[in-house]
């Protein structure tokens, strides 16, 4: 992907649509286009958290690591997902695996130079934290919907079994 | 949705177990066949039974099978409660009785040329099966089918032997999705409201059928709006505890509306007022 090519491609995608010209130039000049193979490992729980993803296509699965029950995968996200937001966070460290579950193509943003543009460009660094906030306002709303164990809550806990019950 | 009455709502039939399936832990499917002759049961997708234990007791549970074979009758059931674990126990030969069939069907011939979103969570699937035997019946009525489903864990997936031949078949689009996954499972783990996103419909004309704990429809409902599908055109499968099957006993009250014989599958502005009043 030229350069070009990944200007265009910022500029239309929901996560940056709204940058300006000139923001969006910052940002492609941090960014390169790549392809994962299943199994590749994009972050790891632990690890400096040094760039973050925008995914074009496929499937990454965001994984824990529990020591009885093994890998865990917390959530997966697709095609317009963001991975990756520990690296706007002091102390930097990826908090979860990202593991590829499909063949997958993104945007890979070099996350030390974008915090150094940030800090040269704060309109840029404010919008960017926004659109990022409202990614883990997302996360955070289906993880809280997940508590509620959506497929296992009876109206009737009392009666034998309604229709699809108890 | 209008739907046949039940002949003789009040007396059991017996009906004969012709075989008993393992689904999934503590969820099985019986076939039913009538010892008697006499008038077929003849249901339509939405509809629900009441099955009973002689000296135990009735419970409603969906029809899962197919309206198109009414010689026998397919129930999918979750060994939960007084009623249902002694239900587990019954083997094939062993004789039950059979009420219904009850309440009103999913909006079938309003979907027609219409784009079709079948959301469901959980057992949700089971009372879902029939409407989609329908849309596999009568494809070619439909435009884009899709059925996105969510469970707890893979292990929970209702009929995976269906869902993956209905898959591979073409005639609908599946997504599944759980809450935990595990080793071995590749698919999707989030919310069956995060697939609602990905869908390609037209919604002004399409027709979201949802099934499953409300909770799930609740919310499910919303992912829809968002999707700009108008609430008119959002049917849910409301559950309450249904006793008598003929709105006479008053159990399955929700407002003004009485599930058993009114429902229970409502648009959502007729049911909306009544989903969100906590005392109910």
């Amino acid at each position: 992907m030229t350069p070009q090519d990944l200007k265009a491609f910022l500029a239309e995608h929901p996560f940056f649509s709204t940058l300006p010209a000139e923001d969006l130039a910052i940002m492609s000049s941090c960014a390169e286009y790549a392809s994962f193979a299943v199994g590749d490992i994009l972050l790891r729980e632990g690890q400096q958290a040094t760039r973050f993803y925008v995914l074009r296509e496929g499937s990454v699965a965001i994984d824990v690591h529990h020591p009885a029950r093994g890998l865990i995968t917390l959530m997966t996200v697709g095609k317009g997902d963001v991975v990756g937001w520990s690296w706007l966070l002091e102390p930097y460290l990826s908090q979860f695996d990202a593991r590829v579950l499909r063949p997958t193509k993104a945007l890979v943003f070099d996350a030390v130079a974008l915090r150094a543009s940030f800090e040269q460009h704060p309109a840029l660094g404010y919008a960017v934290t926004r659109k990022l906030l409202a990614q883990v306002t997302k996360r955070l709303y289906a993880a809280r919907i997940q508590l509620l164990d959506l497929y296992g809550i009876s109206n009737n806990p009392s009666s034998d079994s309604p229709k699809y019950q108890e | 949705m209008g739907a046949l009455p039940a002949i003789r709502p009040m007396t059991p039939r017996p009906f004969r177990i012709e075989a008993v399936r393992p689904e999934t832990p503590n969820v099985f499917t019986w076939t039913l066949r009538p010892t008697q002759e006499g008038e077929p049961l003849v249901f339509q997708p939405g509809q629900f039974n009441m099955l009973s234990i002689f000296g135990v007791g009735e419970v409603p549970i969906s029809v899962s099978g197919d309206a198109e074979q009414s010689e026998i009758l397919v129930h999918t059931i979750r060994s939960v409660g007084t009623v249902t674990q002694v239900m587990e126990t019954k083997k094939a030969g062993d004789i039950i009785g059979v009420r219904g069939p009850f309440g009103n069907t999913w909006p079938l011939q309003a979907a027609e040329d219409c784009d079709v979103v079948l959301a469901v969570g959980g057992l949700g699937l089971a009372p879902m099966r029939p409407t989609i035997y329908h849309l596999l019946h009568h494809r070619e009525r439909y435009k884009r089918v899709y059925l996105l489903y969510g469970t707890r864990t893979p292990k929970d997936i209702l009929y995976p032997d269906e869902l993956k031949a209905w898959s591979e078949s073409g005639a609908l689009d599946i997504r599944t999705t759980v809450d935990v996954g595990m080793d071995g499972w590749n698919g999707e783990v989030g919310l069956v409201t995060d697939l609602i996103s990905d869908i390609r419909i037209d919604p002004y004309h399409s027709i979201a059928m949802v099934c499953g704990p409300e909770i799930m429809m609740h919310f499910t409902a919303k992912a829809l709006f968002h999707r700009r599908i108008a609430p008119a055109r959002i049917f849910l499968s409301m559950e309450r505890s249904m006793r008598c099957g003929t709105g006479w006993c008053g159990h399955c009250q929700l407002g003004p509306t009485f599930l058993c014989k009114d429902g229970p599958v409502y648009d959502y502005p007729s049911i909306q007022a009544w989903l969100h009043k906590r005392e109910l």
